[in-house]
């Protein structure tokens, strides 16, 4: 395991303030917020900053992680001695377990005992009665296609494991959850059971995961509508067209092309975007593709189209430059 | 940790959270619930918190605002507007593609 340097990681001298610390983690929770960071591996140093945020940030922790770490550098192999940490009392302060889960090993073996402090004083201040166990949040990608037809996929978490000589690690606990047809990207789909153990006895917690939507080659998402640019030849959009789209359920679709169809004009086919109550619409955004003049005979046809057709696609651009 | 077990979950928009479970999801007091319900930044269709019902969007928002306040000590009215900023930014995006 290597070693963490969350001075480094924060970017503040090991003699920082409190308040200094509060600034440098404000700015750089700034700087790799999803919304607006520009970096390309932004949410891996969110990560890293919030666990150095939560470990600096706390009286004890940093206490406990300076004495532990006097003389690493960092990525140096890094193991603590047996019960380093007696003496010091980690409270669980500043973070969650659900929290500490997305954090590194470095920090589940040195404060991965915290929540077992933790739950033995939340269990003693509440004379041994029954508590339900945390609620726990994760995030899942799937594709329109699951969407679409429902589907079973395997999810993993990081959950912290004690081994028989008591070190904490981030272990992985792999679950294979059912997704229902027609969810929706931003949707929540609670796990009765599945969050943090109850406390004497107690109910365990929930877990709810955010569903998220891979990007799609061809279709947007939008709810359970679907956007389609839907490319049409010339002669297509002028005279009118049946054209056959496939869905991403595997089915296909029949749309008539109106005759005198623009480039830029929406055609909506209701019921055809993601199956649900209510299913969602299809949006067909019409797209002219002009083929190229590559041939004898294709040049024939534009130079015959340009003499016979009195045609001036800039008409309504005369007498207003 | 592995097992063949598949299970089933519950879509948030076709059973919502009651205002205790919310305020579990999130790891708040029920009373930080109430202030935002009564400042309108979460939206509830009753007056009665026993018939407050919170869906998806109200849990995200709750957890977005949560994490705002502590990490910056934003004031809950700014924490607020950062998080209708947020769900402007993710609208349009996905208008974008």
């Amino acid at each position: 395991m290597e070693f963490k340097d969350y001075y480094k990681i924060l970017g503040v001298a090991r003699t920082a303030s409190a308040d200094e610390i509060k600034k440098a983690y404000r700015k750089l929770a700034r700087k790799y917020h999803p919304d607006v960071s520009k970096e390309p591996d932004a949410d891996a140093r969110m990560k890293e900053v919030n666990e150095a945020n939560a470990v600096l940030s706390d009286t004890e922790k940093r206490a406990a992680y300076d004495q532990l770490g006097a003389g690493y550098k960092p990525g140096q192999d890094f193991q603590p001695p047996p019960n380093w940490d007696t003496g010091f009392e980690h409270a669980g302060q500043g973070f969650s377990a659900d929290e500490a889960s997305q954090f590194s090993d470095f920090f589940a073996e040195i404060f991965g005992h915290a929540g077992d402090r933790r739950q033995t004083s939340r269990a003693q201040s509440h004379t041994q009665s029954q508590t339900k166990g945390e609620d726990h949040h994760a995030k899942i990608v799937i594709s329109l296609e699951d969407a679409w037809n429902g589907a079973t996929r395997q999810i993993s978490l990081r959950v912290p494991q004690v081994d028989a000589e008591g070190h904490v690690s981030l272990g992985t606990r792999t679950l294979n959850v059912r997704i229902p047809q027609g969810v929706k990207a931003g949707q929540m789909v609670r796990l009765a059971g599945q969050g943090g153990p109850g406390y004497a006895g107690g109910l365990a917690g929930d877990l709810f995961l955010e569903v998220h939507f891979e990007p799609h080659s061809l279709f947007r998402v939008d709810g359970r509508d679907l956007h389609l640019n839907l490319p049409i030849a010339p002669w297509e959009a002028a005279l009118g067209a049946t054209v056959e789209i496939g869905l991403p359920g595997g089915s296909a679709v029949n749309v008539r092309i109106p005759e005198g169809a623009q480039s830029g004009r929406q055609l909506r086919v209701k019921g055809k975007g993601i199956p649900g109550e209510p299913a969602g619409d299809l949006y067909l955004e019409i797209q002219i593709v002009v083929p190229e003049a590559k041939t004898q005979e294709a040049i024939k046809l534009y130079e015959t189209m340009a003499r016979e057709l009195a045609f001036d696609p800039r008409a309504n651009m005369k007498g207003q430059a | 940790m592995m097992t063949d077990e598949i299970i089933s979950g519950v879509l948030l928009d076709e059973k919502a959270l009651t205002v205790n479970e919310l305020a579990q999801a999130c790891g708040v007091t029920l009373e930080w619930v109430s202030i935002r319900v009564e400042m309108g930044v979460l939206a509830v269709p009753a007056e009665n918190p026993a018939e407050w019902r919170f869906a998806s969007r109200d849990l995200w928002r709750a957890r977005q605002l949560c994490a705002l306040e502590r990490n910056f000590d934003a004031l809950p009215e700014l924490a607020a507007l950062v998080v209708d900023l947020q769900e402007e930014i993710a609208r349009l995006r996905a208008q974008v593609g």
